[in-house]
């Protein structure tokens, strides 16, 4: 059996009146490194606690390595190692204590839970905290110590939520490393974040927002979908040219980013640049610079999802 | 069993590295006891009351006296007129005012029916009918051998007159000591909170810091959760009323006349309703708070219709129909009666029928609910 390691089929889920995630579809490949990428409120949480049976969906299929989260959860429960948004660990048991509590619940053989122990300190760098209480450690460790709760039954899918959300950019990057060597050794992981430079770092992604998914496919892919241009223009009172533009566009296609003011074209709106320029100009605004940008994933993440917020202004409004 | 073993193994660890925890399990209930168990006494002793004696014959004298040698009451002001007796009684300085009337003795005399007064203070209802009780037990003897001052003067009389003379004895505490009365109470209430309070909150408490959806992500059933949860507490709880009693009766004397095993098991079945609310509280709730205020108002109301401090022979009957779901009124009275009376469960066994219905039932709703909102 050639079977995905996650395999979502229109899954739909509502609390009360408002829905949470309309008809997701997506796969995870064995090995395969997957990004649930959008903003707070998108459905990530939603999606990977129904993943890993905490939630019942309203509608639709999980199978993990071919097996139904629905039907069977206590043999995916073995199969997947799940670290939450939120540190869960006990504050008041040391290092050492937690990661053995864990292991004794998944029922790690002792051998090989004291050889995957050391495994796990050594590449997390938390041995010489074993004997530290977990409340007392840092944020950065914290998410070290739950990664290694989730792993030390040896998973084969990793459920990541949010994991370096907090955390500092160095202690980011260390956990990306220990990732990726995950990955190597052929752990399938499926990880949300709100971040786009760590959306590029996956294999394949997919962009959610307000419980559907936009776009999907590899980083450069879904780039490569964006549909319009950027544009980058600078001179001296930068706060006035975006308040110039946004008058002439719409106000969320008009960023300041340090230096110039990024503009923001969909196709379907796209001006003659140049002519808007002159405009800018001759109403009296000083531009220095002005030139083509390459758009990069945020760009293509808020442009569509502008646009399908336009699309639904228009059948509210039709 | 093996994944329960590390639970309860891993809860017990969090309790005692908990200095907190420690300090209310061991050292609060010896000062509960010690305070409680000579504070809540219903042995009324010593009340301050007043007499104002306006005849001042021989046998207003007699009645004085015997007022004021006696350890219920304490002579705390002759007054000579009314004026005062209002103001003592409204500054709660005396119980119990005793008024006799000008001509008392001479009106005893002459057989026409001299009237005393008895005002009485009652804002405490309770001490109140105790110095009224006291009071006229004292009116009693007094008329008795007024009686039998005349019938000794008078032949004629003691042939027609009778009197009944009751002979008490009282068994099982003959002191009538209060202490051997509520120490019992006190245990099964520190047993409640143990059992009840503690897993409450331990539970609400992994649900709040998140590690309860972490436990659910792992091959482990809300049953063997619940059984993790409840066996530490209930451990303790057993060693708390060990701690309790042997305290109770080091200290306090308490004869333990019945038998230890049986205690144990009935107290088993207690448990069972305690920790089975324990649990049901904790599906109840978010906050560890909310499982701390709710826990209490159970315990509360569970104190108050226990028969603890009111009798449950004294309450409205609907009332009575609600103790019937308490499980603290059958464990004081299952403590009292085999703590005192040692009996057994030839006597004992429609109590243990009630709270193992109630325990029982408790704990399945309890698993249940939990097991509902958990998964």
């Amino acid at each position: 059996m050639s079977d995905k390691a996650i395999q979502v089929t229109g899954l739909k889920k509502r609390y009360d009146s408002t829905s949470a995630l309309s008809s997701v579809t997506f796969s995870v490949e064995k090995g395969e490194m997957f990004g649930l990428i959008g903003p707070d409120g998108a459905g990530k949480t939603t999606l990977i606690r129904i993943l890993t049976s905490l939630l019942d969906p309203d509608e639709g299929t999980c199978r993990l390595l071919g097996i139904s989260v629905h039907e069977d959860p206590k043999s995916i429960r073995k199969i997947i190692g799940y670290m939450p948004q939120r540190f869960s660990l006990y504050p008041d048991l040391t290092v050492g204590e937690n990661l053995r509590f864990f292991a004794d619940l998944f029922r790690v053989p002792r051998k090989e839970r004291l050889k995957k122990t050391e495994e796990l300190l050594e590449f997390s760098r938390l041995e010489p905290f074993v004997k530290r209480r977990a409340g007392a450690l840092s944020g950065g460790m914290k998410q070290k110590l739950a990664l290694s709760c989730a792993l030390i039954h040896t998973p084969e899918i990793l459920v990541l939520d949010e994991p370096t959300t907090g955390v500092d950019p160095v202690s980011r990057r260390e956990f990306w490393s220990i990732l990726k060597s995950l990955k190597k050794s052929g752990v399938s992981i499926l990880i949300t974040t709100p971040y786009m430079d760590e959306a590029e770092r996956c294999d394949r992604i997919a962009l959610i927002h307000h419980g559907e998914i936009l776009a999907m496919g590899t980083a450069r892919s879904v780039i490569d979908q964006f549909s319009g241009s950027i544009f980058s223009v600078s001179g001296p009172d930068l706060l006035g040219l975006s308040r110039w533009f946004k008058r002439q566009l719409r106000s969320d296609q008009v960023r300041i980013l340090g230096d110039r003011v990024q503009l923001n074209l969909f196709s379907s709106t796209e001006k003659n640049v140049s002519d808007l320029v002159k405009d800018a100009k001759a109403s009296g605004q000083v531009i220095d610079a002005f030139g083509r940008e390459n758009p990069e994933l945020e760009d293509t993440f808020i442009t569509l999802i502008a646009e399908r917020e336009k699309r639904n202004d228009q059948t509210i409004s039709s | 069993m093996g994944k329960v073993f590390h639970l309860v193994k891993k809860e017990l660890k969090q309790v005692m590295r908990d200095p907190n925890m420690l300090r209310v399990i061991f050292i609060v209930p010896m000062i509960q006891l010690l305070v409680l168990g000579y504070a809540i006494t219903t042995d009324i002793k010593n009340l301050n009351i007043l007499i104002c004696d306006f005849d001042r014959s021989e046998i207003s004298r007699d009645l004085v006296d015997r007022f004021s040698h006696t350890e219920y009451f304490t002579l705390k002001e002759y007054a000579a007129s009314h004026g005062n007796i209002e103001s003592y009684l409204f500054r709660g300085k005396v119980v119990l005012a005793l008024v006799i009337p000008e001509n008392f003795g001479k009106d005893l005399e002459t057989l026409k029916q001299p009237e005393v007064q008895v005002l009485l203070d009652g804002q405490n209802s309770n001490t109140s009918a105790v110095a009224l009780g006291y009071a006229n037990r004292i009116f009693l003897q007094f008329m008795q051998d007024t009686l039998e001052k005349k019938i000794a003067r008078s032949p004629y009389l003691a042939r027609s007159v009778h009197f009944i003379e009751p002979v008490t004895r009282t068994w099982y505490n003959p002191e009538l000591k209060s202490v051997y009365y509520m120490i019992p109470g006190i245990i099964s209430i520190l047993l409640t909170i143990i059992t009840m309070l503690l897993t409450s909150l331990a539970i609400v408490k992994e649900r709040e810091i998140g590690t309860l959806e972490q436990l659910m992500v792992t091959p482990i059933t809300s049953g063997q959760i619940i059984a993790g949860k409840t066996i530490p507490f209930a451990c303790l709880g057993f060693i708390e009323m060990s701690v309790a009693m042997t305290f109770g009766v080091l200290w306090f004397k308490i004869p333990i006349v019945g038998s230890l095993p049986l205690l144990v098991f009935l107290a088993a079945t207690f448990i069972l309703a305690t920790l089975g609310l324990g649990i049901f509280i904790s599906t109840l709730v978010n906050t560890q708070q909310q499982a701390l205020f709710m826990s209490w108002s159970f315990l509360v109301t569970f104190i108050l219709l226990s028969g603890f401090f009111y009798p449950i022979e004294n309450m409205p009957e609907w009332v009575k129909t609600i103790t019937l779901f308490n499980p603290l009124r059958y464990f004081i009275e299952i403590l009292r009666e085999l703590f005192l009376k040692g009996a057994g469960i030839n006597v004992l066994w429609p109590e243990l029928a009630s709270l193992l219905t109630i325990g029982v039932s408790i704990f399945i709703l309890a698993t249940l609910r939990f097991h509902k909102r958990n998964t």
